[in-house]
């Protein structure tokens, strides 16, 4: 029984996979974790892993974000994936839904950022292709873009207006109701 | 800026509006070709479109909230003749109306019958006219709206009257795969009166859209009513009480059953066969004293789950019918001073 233990852990470490950022920092994750990004999924497939996956729009720091994510919900999957077979269904459901808490508590707090690093795990997470991801960030960018003017807009995102006052004028009259 | 198109895609229909006015490039983005279909898609469910005789219409999504308002620059007597016509309302005095799509020309054709002032010219019999849209001339022709046409307009062609009264607490018809249906008025279908017309009981009038001409070979499930109700209700406790509906393609006969309060929706299984199915018996949600006028099934959920426009006493609600609980819960009140509420199913954009 011992050496199938040792095998297993064997079988696991055997699929770590090297992530290089842009700042040629590595980072070791196990094969779960890298597969929440389709685009590292489909490295693996390919067999073009060894040696480390060099990810040159990525920096370290925010890679290790993107990791830390990968990580808690790549444990959250296989969470409920194990569960299920262990557990009457009410009490799958109760971990179920303490699984899902805990998740969206972890969510709101790594969301927690400065508006700069949000924006670059949206570029991180289109380019690793990681949806969740994907679309947490980009909800959250949404949710700060809700009820404001287009002013406050504008001074949140530094977006610089080039509309004239009358064409803004006319975009308001358009969509009177939008404005009230 | 293909990641902001994944956030705008995010945001409600009003935000995006908004948002236009922020910079140019943002402007253009919520117009892109590329853009309005994938937001479109990504809005689950079908918006109802809300008129109470004032100049807008709401848009309002199946949980009862107002997304959108249309402001428009139609009177308000347009935008009534508008709503009527793919949805659900109460009655209009003398006026019964039905909107439908012929299938072999892919034309709409609007059909009105109007009883020009009952009290005054009792026993003329109503006109039956028939307007066709065509692709080509706009949708309500060049003039912009159907009003203008009321009355002077050489494309309302004058066809045969219907068999018989048409209900005056039933004046929308309903439109299934090109046939409009309408009830007859009940009083004159009690057994002393159908020797009159020559027309059986239980009929249900229907105008074909295609051929534009009356049939009465439909028979509805009003004597199964009675007899289900095992002596408690007498064909004069229909009068007022029947309405029809669509929900999923299927002429549905709606019972509105005072006596307990319920809903009954009868749904056509086999037109051929006139057989029909008692599939829902709703409990309404009434306080005692209130009075349930009348009730029209709106749309039925993919997700199961119907929405009702339910007018109790003096009031206006939209209401959601869940069938697994069956209960009836309310989702937006739209009663209005004036007289007139109006319900479609809206399918057009919801960036304009």
């Amino acid at each position: 029984m011992a050496s199938a233990g040792s095998g297993d852990e064997k079988a696991a470490a055997a699929a770590m996979i090297t992530l290089i950022s842009s700042d040629n920092e590595k980072f070791e994750v196990t094969e779960a974790t890298a597969t929440l990004s389709q685009t590292i999924r489909h490295m693996i497939e390919d067999g073009c892993t060894d040696g480390g996956v060099p990810l040159p729009n990525v920096t370290s720091k925010i890679l290790a974000r993107v990791i830390e994510y990968c990580k808690k919900h790549a444990t959250a999957a296989a969470g409920e994936e194990g569960s299920s077979s262990s557990f009457s269904d009410a009490a799958f459901l109760e971990v179920d839904r303490a699984f899902l808490e805990e998740l969206e508590e972890f969510d709101d707090a790594f969301l927690e950022v400065d508006r700069a690093t949000l924006f670059d795990l949206i570029l991180a997470a289109n380019y690793l292709d990681i949806k969740g991801l994907l679309n947490l960030t980009c909800q959250k960018v949404a949710d700060s873009v809700k009820g404001k003017t287009p002013e406050q807009i504008r001074e949140m995102y530094n977006i610089v207006n080039d509309l004239t006052p009358e064409e803004e004028a006319e975009i308001r009259r358009e969509t009177q109701w939008a404005f009230e | 800026m293909e990641l902001l198109i994944e956030i705008l895609l995010l945001l409600p229909a009003k935000e995006v509006c908004r948002v236009r006015a922020v910079c140019p490039s943002w402007r253009s983005l919520t117009y892109d070709p590329l853009f309005v279909p994938a937001y479109a898609a990504r809005r689950r469910g079908p918006l109802l479109a809300v008129h109470r005789g004032n100049a807008c219409i709401d848009l309002v999504d199946v949980s009862g909230d107002v997304v959108k308002r249309i402001r428009t620059n139609m009177e308000s007597h347009e935008l009534k003749d508008l709503t009527q016509l793919s949805g659900a309302g109460f009655p209009v005095w003398n006026l019964w109306i039905a909107f439908g799509q012929v299938a072999s020309t892919g034309e709409y054709k609007l059909v009105r019958i109007v009883e020009d002032s009952i009290f005054e010219r009792v026993g003329e019999d109503p006109v039956c006219e028939v307007f066709t849209f065509r692709e080509g001339t706009g949708h309500w022709g060049k003039k912009g709206n159907p009003a203008a046409y009321r009355g002077r307009n050489r494309q309302w062609r004058q066809r045969e009257h219907p068999p018989a009264r048409l209900d005056p607490s039933c004046t929308n018809g309903v439109t299934v795969k090109g046939d409009a249906y309408f009830l007859f008025a009940r009083w004159q279908l009690e057994e002393s009166y159908i020797d009159i017309f020559n027309i059986e009981p239980d009929c249900i009038p229907s105008f074909n859209l295609e051929m534009e001409q009356w049939s009465v070979s439909l028979k509805g499930p009003f004597s199964r009513i009675l007899e289900e109700s095992d002596g408690m209700l007498s064909y004069s406790d229909l009068v007022d009480r029947l309405m029809l509906g669509e929900l999923k393609d299927s002429l549905v006969t709606v019972h509105c059953n005072n006596q307990i309060s319920t809903t009954d929706l009868w749904f056509l299984m086999d037109f051929e066969n006139r057989v029909w199915s008692k599939q829902h018996i709703i409990q309404m949600d009434i306080i005692p004293g209130e009075l349930l006028v009348g009730v029209q099934p709106l749309l039925e959920l993919d997700e199961g789950g119907i929405i009702l426009l339910v007018q109790i006493g003096s009031r206006d609600v939209l209401q959601f019918y869940n069938p697994g609980a069956n209960n009836v819960t309310n989702l937006l009140d739209i009663t209005t001073s004036s007289s007139y509420v109006g319900v479609g199913i809206y399918t057009g954009s919801f960036l304009c």
